[in-house]
């Protein structure tokens, strides 16, 4: 489904005719060949099985070829990316691959230019490029919509109208590969990686398509190196991929999509629902995001092993954060170690007064809901983030210097609490990660009325509860290790089989009509 | 270490393979229920009458869901001992095609009805795009004994059947909501429930609808199905495909030796200005050439019961379908004098 940022209304029917519509005028322009591709592999999500024979394709061609061919294999990989991406959308393809043919260009002039001030010309070019990219194809609409907002406000003729869903298609992945483009250029610059010699390794790194829609968002260091490596089939490396692509399969199928069933009906009309249902939704919501892009991840990371490469983990049991800190170290983890590195470092970090670190904590978490997407609710979303970060800090300082309260604190009970409260305080910062912001205030204006009556759940809520107890026990049991301890004593067989039991379960409860994933919308 | 990993996998794959094949096997063997809950309860629930009434001649009926939910032999006097049996074999959403199918599947169950009332009703013999039978039989319903009926009746048959022969080969993915809808109904979003249309089965097959409707309602039910029905006028013809699998029935019935009437069910007034005069003449001329090309006994109950039973203008409440059955069951004898007599033909 394509995926368009905007302000302006459009009621779901008239959105979805105009977009079929445009879909298929978009689809007849382009060449026969991304027309055949395009009706071979229709959405570029992992969980089809059009997905599967695709990748399954890839990797025989690619375990066939001979270790030896190390260019050979990146050289297929490249081409089956480019392929993955042209068959949702060919043009954008191009666009993906010209960009990032021009950041390989510009980080060779950065390693090579002798002079301090011209590698730092072409840091910002390459910076302003991606950047340029994002703002046109995402924040456009965004930005001229309250633009023309603010003129009219004033009484002034805006003298241009603002944009329409179907004026704006954003590309799939912009916000990953665009920051994974800026962290090289940086990255160069500062000596920290040398600029890739070879451009298909370099397209590799950007269009690697596990990660190319979705993340996790890989670091040209990491990645680049094992470019070059000779890959060899290894099993244990492949049981690793199987593994975490059944997590992830199990995590989308069973619970995300399932979640969707009880969150989307009641969040997307919540005028009309009651407040328990709203509060149950919410907590749907909550487990349904996690699974949804957690799931995506462990299942790109999986994909990625099965090729021979290694991604970086993206999440670490954050509903398991005993405060909002901890929360970030375990959340998107490749986006907020980024935003660590690339926004609140250079900012100043935590090195400055009290004063300076809250401002940044707070600019760092504004872009960071921002880079979600381009409607307010998600900057209100990230600056929730950020007045928790902030209110944590300052609360920490207290505790620190007040010992029994700490060590009360750390007591079982204590982190019990504090990872409920964690977990209420972000679920409710949920509500905000939505693109409409009238919605969301509706939301919690119903949820803290706690007793207006209206439409309940579509669904009974025992599956709801059932569902949160597995995503706990499992958090608690994988939290604890005997979850690894377990599964490294069974025999083999039971392994297998074990795969197989998770495999058909993800099959069987999956809902009929599935959902995409919600991070391929940032 | 590798060769753990290379057991593991083995053994994930062994274990999906042979799942899978057993679930096949299974699901081939499997009674009629766990492929089309809606027939194979039918079919269960006629036997088991079958058995409760030993030696009486059984009349079933096929059809629509107007048959389904407007042929109501529970109603019928318990006394009556005697005449013929009437049972509801119709199917949700059944023209000629899916009459065709029912029988042929009731044969190859090994159940042969005395007779058989066949639903005659022009709506459904218009089978053109949305309005083809096939878009309203879903693909995983179908049996092996299906297989020709789609091949001679349903657009884009070679795609469909590959597709279905997909399904069969992955029923642990395709066979999930129907086994869902079966075992655990209250676990589906309303949106994908289709238990309905089995759950609500009376011991005589008849759907079980409304009782009775408020004013309001019936304000409300008086248009729903306004759409559709103006839709399928607009370009309406008795289509080719409709014609040919209805008097291939005939035949077969006919081979089979099996008595065979048609059935115009009961119609509301208010139903006919959903369709313009073209519809109205062609529906007409269909309905006359038929008659002459095969003369067969015809119930026409179109004016039998007050429109007031019709609140949707389609489809009878309780006590209209209960008045429409004992008039219908009166006339059985009329329309297969063979089972006339006290014994109701029975040898």
């Amino acid at each position: 489904m394509p995926l368009f940022a905007t302000s302006t209304p459009l009621t779901a029917d008239q959105l979805a005719a105009a977009l079929k519509a445009q879909e298929q005028l978009r689809w007849a322009g382009e060449a026969a060949y991304f027309r055949t591709l395009h009706d071979w592999l229709p959405e570029p999500f992992f969980h089809t099985e059009s997905f599967f024979l695709f990748f399954a394709a890839v990797a025989a061609v690619y375990w066939a070829m001979p270790q030896r061919w190390v260019a050979g294999r990146v050289w297929l990989l490249v081409v089956a990316s480019f392929h993955f991406y042209a068959a949702w959308n060919a043009s954008l393809a191009f666009l993906v691959t010209a960009t990032a043919s021009l950041d390989y260009v510009l980080a060779r002039g950065i390693e090579a230019a002798p002079r301090r001030r011209v590698k730092q010309a072409l840091t910002a070019a390459s910076v302003l490029s991606n950047l340029g990219l994002l703002a046109y194809f995402k924040y456009r609409g965004f930005f001229l919509g309250e633009l023309h907002d603010l003129l009219t406000t004033l009484g002034g003729d805006p003298a241009f109208r603002k944009l329409s869903p179907l004026d704006i298609l954003v590309p799939f992945g912009i916000s990953f590969y665009t920051f994974e483009a800026i962290s090289y250029a940086v990255d160069v610059y500062k000596g920290k990686t040398r600029a890739e010699r070879s451009l298909p390794h370099f397209l590799l790194f950007i269009l690697f398509f596990p990660h190319l829609v979705a993340g996790p968002i890989v670091r040209a260091g990491d990645f680049l190196r094992q470019t070059h490596r000779v890959k060899r089939w290894n099993w244990v490396r492949v049981q690793v991929g199987v593994q975490f692509f059944l997590l992830g399969l199990f995590k989308k199928l069973a619970i995300a999509d399932r979640m969707a069933v009880y969150s989307d009906p009641i969040l997307s009309n919540p005028e009309a629902a009651s407040s328990g249902a709203i509060w149950l939704a919410v907590l749907a919501y909550s487990l349904r995001i996690y699974a949804d892009f957690s799931g995506y991840s462990d299942m790109a990371i999986g994909l990625a092993h099965l090729l021979g490469y290694r991604l970086v983990p993206n999440f670490n049991l954050p509903y398991l954060a005993a405060n909002v800190g901890e929360f970030w170290r375990r959340w998107h983890i490749s986006l907020s170690t980024w935003l660590r590195d690339y926004v609140f470092i250079p900012l100043g970090g935590s090195r400055g007064s009290g004063l300076a670190t809250d401002r940044n904590l707070m600019v760092t978490m504004l872009l960071g809901g921002l880079w979600h997407g381009a409607t307010w609710s998600y900057v209100v979303w990230g600056g929730l983030h950020g007045v928790l970060l902030v209110g944590h800090r300052h609360f920490r300082a207290f505790a620190a210097a007040r010992p029994g309260f700490n060590a009360l604190l750390e007591t079982k009970v204590g982190t019990a609490l504090r990872v409920g409260l964690t977990f209420f305080a972000v679920s409710l910062a949920w509500v905000f990660f939505r693109p409409d912001f009238q919605s969301a205030l509706v939301i919690l204006e119903r949820m803290f009325q706690f007793d207006l009556p209206g439409n309940p759940l579509p669904l009974n809520a025992r599956g709801l509860w059932y569902t949160a107890v597995v995503v706990l026990v499992c958090h608690v049991l994988a939290a604890s290790g005997l979850w690894a301890r377990l599964w490294s004593r069974l025999p083999a067989g039971a392994v297998g089989y074990g795969y197989a039991l998770v495999l058909i379960a993800a099959l069987l409860l999956a809902p009929e009509q599935g959902q995409t994933f919600i991070y391929f919308t940032f | 270490m590798r060769r753990h990993a290379a057991r593991s996998i083995c053994a994930f794959i062994a274990t999906l393979l042979a799942a899978n094949l057993a679930l096949v096997v299974a699901l081939e063997r499997a009674p009629p229920r766990w492929h089309d809950p809606e027939y194979g309860k039918r079919l269960g629930l006629l036997r088991e009458r079958q058995r409760d009434q030993p030696g009486r001649p059984f009349v079933v009926a096929l059809g629509s869901s107007r048959v389904a939910i407007g042929l109501h032999p529970a109603s019928l006097p318990a006394d009556s001992t005697c005449g013929p049996v009437l049972f509801n074999m119709a199917l949700v959403g059944s023209g000629p095609v899916m009459e065709l199918i029912c029988f042929r599947r009731l044969l190859a169950d090994g159940v042969r009805p005395d007779a058989v009332l066949i639903e005659y009703w022009p709506a459904f013999l218009h089978e053109v795009g949305i309005y083809h039978e096939a878009a309203r039989f879903d693909l995983h319903r179908l049996r092996a004994c299906d297989e020709r009926a789609v091949r001679e009746y349903f657009p884009d048959a070679d795609r469909r059947l590959r597709d279905w022969h997909v399904a069969r080969a992955l029923p642990l993915r395709t066979h999930r909501q129907n086994a869902w809808n079966q075992l655990v109904p209250g676990g589906l979003p309303r949106a994908a429930r289709i238990d309905g249309l089995w759950s609500r089965i009376d011991p005589w097959g008849r759907l079980a609808d409304r009782d009775s409707v408020g004013d309001a309602e019936r304000l409300t039910l008086k248009d729903v199905h306004a759409d559709y029905y103006r839709g399928l006028f607009a370009g309406y013809e008795a289509s080719e495909v409709a014609d040919r699998a209805l008097r291939q029935l005939l035949r077969e019935c006919a081979d089979a030796g099996i008595p065979a009437a048609l059935l115009m069910m009961p119609d509301s007034p208010a139903f006919a200005e959903w369709m313009p005069p073209e519809a109205v003449r062609r529906a007409a001329d269909h309905e006359r050439q038929l008659r002459a090309d095969l003369p067969l006994p015809v119930i026409d109950a179109r004016d039998w019961i007050a429109a007031a039973h019709l609140p949707d203008r389609v489809h009878l409440l309780t006590p209209g379908a209960a008045e429409f059955t004992r008039r219908l069951h009166g006339e059985l004898p009329r329309v297969f004098p063979q089972f006339a007599g006290p014994s109701g033909g029975a040898p």
